[in-house]
């Protein structure tokens, strides 16, 4: 054995470890604090969510992608929906529309919410983790009145909705919105100027330009590395074209700025969901589809629809043969490509700094292995 | 090869079509789409792999980060023997995606460092998405097989 291998170290961290947000496994070779190597391994949660498609009619297959990201839900189904909305050429409302953009903007900001609180419990902080999951309760809290379900909310349907949004429910996201920015607030005032979570997450995990689009990196990720992209402005679909709002961007890449950009995220998801409350309350509409959702058949064809989640873009294909079940449906998400660059990015970089690094990206594993 | 068949390519996001090109020429093409100014579709969304039933579809989803427009580039592969060249010397993000199309179709990417099966055991008998894959085979853990 040669003096440098006896220096080094290989160490397994999960599939289950507290920290890795659902069941990821890497294994790290050290050489004393420095991480040489990393090779993360997936698909422990893998459900076979692309061959379920495959074997059930489209409305049985839709309360399923609810669970491909979790934190997520409203995204995925949506994705799901455009596809074979465009493929059947189906009409959908503008209220429809309006609520669809409502709630995924909710889900979105408890999205980030989750990860907010996550993040700081990696490097060690207990405290926000109670803060943002008490605005998470309410935001969990409207959705089961309106939808039944807390997280898995099978909401959408092929050309509307299940049912209308109520004004004494649109009221209420009023009230939530009011507040909300004081709370976001008050977790900068707790965080952004704190010396030990600044020391620890600036020029930590540095994704350049040039590596953030070799590797397919999207969403919050990419705009923190200097490439102002969301497809809510580039490829604008539902109303979002209607919307007032900013693309927050930062230049770094360093986990300081993907933490910066998702709390400016948080404002501006207020900021379109106010506009959508107000344009709600004043017209009223049809959001219930005359669509035939058992019987639906999909004339024969191939889509892709692309949506900007909360961790990227989330696209789904899906390819019809013209039967009441799809011949192939293909999901491609943010986290699964935001796990490739782990390597790349702990090259080199202290055992300590992995949970910065690793919490810093929001991967959620569910989305990774489908 | 001859890129004019690249003239028009370029399309809003929301709409899809593609374009068929022989596998051969498949690494030129991205390098050419990717590296030129005027398409500068520098980002892989992703690779789609369809099981026609007599041959396999790959679908290489092209954007552009600058103009936001995409593209569809369209290869076939033969059934019988599932080989085509890696794209991960052109997009680095290939490489998941051409680990789990191998898990899940048997495709052979060639020149890949690293093929090996991404999201099953990798002792798993079969390419789970196959059209004629069996789920009821008897070698496998739910039916009373042994492999982990």
């Amino acid at each position: 054995m040669t003096n440098q291998e006896s220096t080094r170290m290989k160490i397994n961290i999960g599939p289950q470890h507290p920290s890795t947000h659902g069941v990821l496994r890497l294994v790290l070779e050290l050489d004393g604090e420095i991480i040489k190597s990393c090779e993360p391994i997936i698909g422990y949660l893998h459900r076979g969510m692309e061959k379920m498609a495959e074997n059930r009619t489209y409305l049985q297959y839709l309360p399923t992608v609810d669970r491909i990201d979790y934190l997520g839900g409203f995204f995925n189904a949506y994705a799901f929906c455009d596809a074979v909305e465009s493929l059947a050429q189906i009409e959908v409302s503008e209220r429809t529309q309006y609520i669809r953009v409502l709630t995924m903007e909710m889900n979105r900001l408890s999205s980030h919410l989750l990860w907010l609180g996550t993040f700081m419990l990696d490097m060690g902080a207990t405290s926000p983790l109670f803060y943002t999951f008490r605005d998470r309760e309410e935001i969990l809290s409207l959705f089961e009145e309106l939808t039944g379900q807390r997280m898995m909310y099978n909401y959408y349907t092929f050309g509307g909705l299940r049912h209308d949004v109520t004004n004494v429910w649109l009221e209420k996201i009023t009230d939530f919105i009011k507040k909300m920015p004081r709370k976001i607030q008050d977790y900068e005032n707790i965080i952004t100027d704190n010396p030990i979570f600044v020391t620890r997450t600036e020029n930590i995990g540095i994704i350049s330009k040039h590596a953030a689009l070799q590797y397919s990196i999207t969403g919050p990720n990419l705009r923190a590395s200097g490439i102002e992209v969301d497809y809510r402005k580039q490829n604008p679909y539902l109303v979002y074209n209607e919307l007032d709002f900013d693309i927050p961007s930062a230049e770094n890449g360093d986990s300081f700025d993907r933490y910066t950009l998702r709390i400016a995220e948080m404002y501006e998801c207020l900021k379109i969901i106010s506009q959508c409350v107000a344009w709600l309350i004043e017209n009223p509409g049809e959001v219930v589809s005359s669509v035939k959702q058992p019987l639906l058949k999909v004339p024969e064809g191939e889509f892709i629809s692309n949506v900007e989640a909360p961790r990227g873009v989330c696209s789904c294909y899906v390819k019809s043969d013209g039967t009441g079940t799809p011949y192939r449906a293909k999901w491609r998400t943010g986290s699964y490509y935001a796990v490739q660059i782990l390597p790349k990015l702990l090259e080199n970089s202290f055992y300590p700094d992995l949970m910065a690094i690793f919490g810093s990206l929001d991967v959620i594993l569910p989305e990774v292995d489908r | 090869m001859n890129f004019d068949i690249f003239e028009n390519i370029g399309e809003a996001a929301n709409t899809f079509s593609k374009i068929q090109i022989d596998s051969n020429e498949l690494v030129e093409a991205l390098s050419y789409l990717k590296n030129n100014a005027e398409f500068s579709l520098d980002r892989l969304n992703t690779i789609i792999a369809v099981d026609l039933n007599d041959k396999f579809e790959l679908i290489y989803d092209l954007h552009s980060v600058e103009t936001g427009k995409v593209a569809r580039i369209s290869v076939l592969v033969d059934r019988n023997s599932p080989h085509i060249s890696s794209v991960v010397n052109v997009f680095k993000s290939a490489n998941f995606d051409e680990c789990e199309i191998y898990d899940m179709f048997g495709i052979v990417f060639d020149k890949n460092p690293d093929l090996k099966r991404l999201l099953m055991p990798s002792s798993w008998i079969g390419y789970p998405l196959r059209k004629d894959y069996v789920q009821s085979d008897e070698r496998l853990a739910w039916n009373g097989g042994d492999n982990d």
